[in-house]
């Protein structure tokens, strides 16, 4: 089975077979056999190379032994057309991955901010929290207000 | 002794709290807000009242409604634990009008040390030295900025009702001034509903090294050894360690007879904390006192063999301590990671979510200080920590490899945590030499932040079985007629 892999900023081919209750993998040029015994629907055990590892997966991650990682897997031909049909991601999205209590708002719209300068003040889980400009430009648009609860994944400011 | 105690906390402290009252055959009271309905606190009591409300402020915090629920289920006292309400001298009377004992130090004693511009006062009485800084009410911008060019930068702009780092900032220069210290300000105001800052010149190299204090109602008061807590992030300790590597015998008596004079200038009693600022040249500063239990007590239990909340509850009730100073024996080397929801590599943001699989650490010589379980949701709206991990060996070298053991064994999945954070601390040269001060952390946070990728391929691996393994399966789902175009579209990566 072919399967697109994106692993941090790099993404390869793999291909993954099973035979005898064992997994034949390989990418990056490296082959593995692989066997795998689940222990329950979140996770198994995996030896590899005579190696033991406990592995758990979640929505989106791996723990291999405890150690987080975030791998993307998708059928190659998803990809392609996942790639003509998605947009770019808007690199100056101010973006907060939890969520939480806007505390305050230090920029208005049409200002000029540095890159790296503190944007928003979130407040959550009793710390505050700076939330920085992802490049330099202008504000394009102020999405939240001070003092307003906020979801995960909320676009709080938009810099162009 | 009480026949029954209600402890107005949650999570991991609440937990701790019932185990010792269990022990000594004492029936436990959990209170709960909303959002707390399934936490283990809950599940562990005897007894369990609703306080209703999500946060801290509509909950946890609101002096009525934990009396209404000791009256209501006759506790004799009540365990304040740490934070919340823990040093606030208005519940301490509150409880005393209602007959009830707060198991803590008299009001008195935490107005006079809880405060922390007070304090500074107490013990510059004392004779004990203290750090230049300026302190008064309804201190102005101005007056803090002046200050700060007068003694020099960097200075520490800290609340004046504070603790645990919260409405703390270090100010490194005149212009990050004016922000720092409204931040300060409007942080201390929503952790303590205090805004009063006060300002102090920061030490270079210093350490955090604080003497534990245990006073009865008979004027009998002791110190337990020290705990180093200079590895901080943001003014919060990260790992607390118990002897100091960098203190010796002579000056751990001298810091403890400090703190202990200190306790008797204020009529302490239960447990207390005298912190201290230590700089290389082993002259100690008074800090502030904590008046209540400290997150990282359990160092001290391990290595003076005393179960600090059974000597609160007892001193509470009323008895005399019944260990003299020359009984105090420290042994072995005990350390502790505090397990934080959050993501280090996102500059250490809160993760809160559902822990989706949760394997914890035991064997010899560990102890899990946890308010968690597999399932449960660690809420946004209270504190990050979720455990305190705590080891025991005969000396520091092989405390630090147990330790390191121990997060090894430690799995939290589902939310991001520090676990990994702690294991590059614990292998730096520096902390293995015990080199170390406050500024640890800062100075070395690059090298403290690189991934460990080793089974980077492994990890790939099982993402591929787990792909396979889905694709594998046959869809129970009808089969669409439509065409496949359009569910190729619909499709994002997926593990």
């Amino acid at each position: 089975m072919e399967v697109s892999v994106k692993f941090g900023k790099n993404e390869f081919d793999a291909n993954i077979e099973k035979r005898d209750n064992r997994f034949e993998v390989e990418f990056e040029g490296k082959k593995f056999i692989a066997d795998f015994e689940p222990l329950s629907e979140k996770d198994g055990n995996l030896i590899v190379d005579g190696k033991s590892y406990h592995v758990i997966f979640t929505n989106n991650s791996v723990y291999v032994n405890g150690v987080h990682f975030d791998i993307e897997t998708i059928d190659p031909l998803k990809k392609e057309l996942l790639k003509s049909t998605m947009l770019e991601k808007d690199e100056g999205a101010i973006v907060t991955s939890m969520p939480g209590n806007v505390k305050r708002v230090l920029v208005q719209e049409g200002e000029e901010v540095e890159a790296g300068q503190p944007v928003v003040v979130l407040e959550a889980m009793k710390m505050e929290n700076e939330l920085e400009a992802p490049k330099s430009g202008v504000v394009k648009k102020v999405n939240v207000k001070e003092n307003t609860p906020v979801e995960a994944n909320t676009v709080l400011v938009e810099i162009e | 002794m009480f026949k029954k105690v209600l402890i107005a906390n949650r999570g991991e402290i609440a937990v701790r709290v019932m185990r010792t009252l269990k022990e000594m055959g004492i029936k436990s009271v959990a209170v709960y807000s909303d959002i707390d309905r399934k936490s283990l606190h809950v599940n562990v009591a005897d007894e369990a009242y609703p306080l209703g409300g999500k946060t801290s402020a509509e909950s946890y915090l609101v002096m009525e409604k934990i009396i209404e629920a000791a009256k209501k289920s006759g506790a004799e006292a009540i365990h304040p634990g740490y934070g919340f309400l823990s040093e606030n001298e208005k519940f301490a009377k509150m409880c005393e009008e209602n007959n009830i004992v707060f198991i803590g130090p008299p009001p008195k004693a935490i107005v006079s040390m809880g405060d922390k511009v007070t304090a500074r006062r107490i013990m510059q009485e004392a004779g004990v030295p203290i750090i230049p800084g300026l302190e008064k009410d309804g201190l102005s911008e101005d007056e803090a900025f002046e200050f700060a060019k007068k003694v020099g930068f960097p200075v520490m702009i800290k609340a004046s009702a504070g603790g645990g780092g919260k409405g703390m900032r270090k100010v490194e220069n005149e212009s990050d001034f004016s922000k720092f210290f409204r931040q300060a300000k409007s942080e201390a105001l929503s952790s303590f509903g205090d805004d009063r800052v006060y300002i102090e010149k920061f030490l270079e190299e210093p350490r955090h090294i604080e003497i534990q204090i245990l006073g009865d109602k008979h004027g009998n008061v002791i110190y337990l050894g020290e705990r180093e807590c200079s590895v901080q992030r943001r003014h919060q300790k990260v790992i607390e360690e118990s002897p100091s590597p960098f203190i010796d015998e002579e000056m751990r008596r001298k810091m403890g007879e400090t703190a202990v004079k200190a306790a008797k200038a204020v009529g302490y009693y239960n447990a207390g904390t005298v912190e201290f600022l230590v700089d290389k040249y082993k002259n100690f500063y008074f800090l502030e006192m904590n008046t209540r239990l400290q997150v990282e007590h359990p160092v001290t239990e391990w290595v003076t063999g005393i179960d600090l909340v059974e000597y609160q509850i007892r001193v509470a009730a009323g008895e005399r301590l019944d260990i003299k100073q020359e009984d105090v024996k420290l042994k072995g080397h005990a350390i502790e990671c505090r397990i934080y929801a959050e993501d280090p590599e996102k500059n250490f943001m809160p993760s809160p979510g559902k822990i989706e699989r949760l394997l914890t650490p035991s064997g010899p010589g560990v102890r899990d200080d946890s308010g968690v379980f597999e399932g449960a949701e660690v809420s946004l709206y209270y504190d990050p920590m979720i455990s305190k991990l705590t080891v025991f060996h005969r000396n520091r070298d092989m405390a630090i490899k147990r330790m390191l053991r121990a997060l090894d064994e430690y799995v939290v999945a589902g939310i991001k945590t520090n676990i990994d954070f702690h294991k590059k601390v614990l292998t730096h040269p520096d902390f293995v030499k015990g080199k170390y001060d406050t500024t640890f952390i800062d100075n070395n946070i690059d090298s403290l932040l690189e991934r460990d990728d080793k089974d980077r391929d492994v990890a790939i691996i099982a993402a591929l079985i787990e792909y396979y393994s889905k694709e594998d399966k046959p869809s129970k789902k009808p089969v669409n007629k439509s065409s496949r175009w359009k569910d190729y579209a619909k499709n994002c990566w997926t593990i």
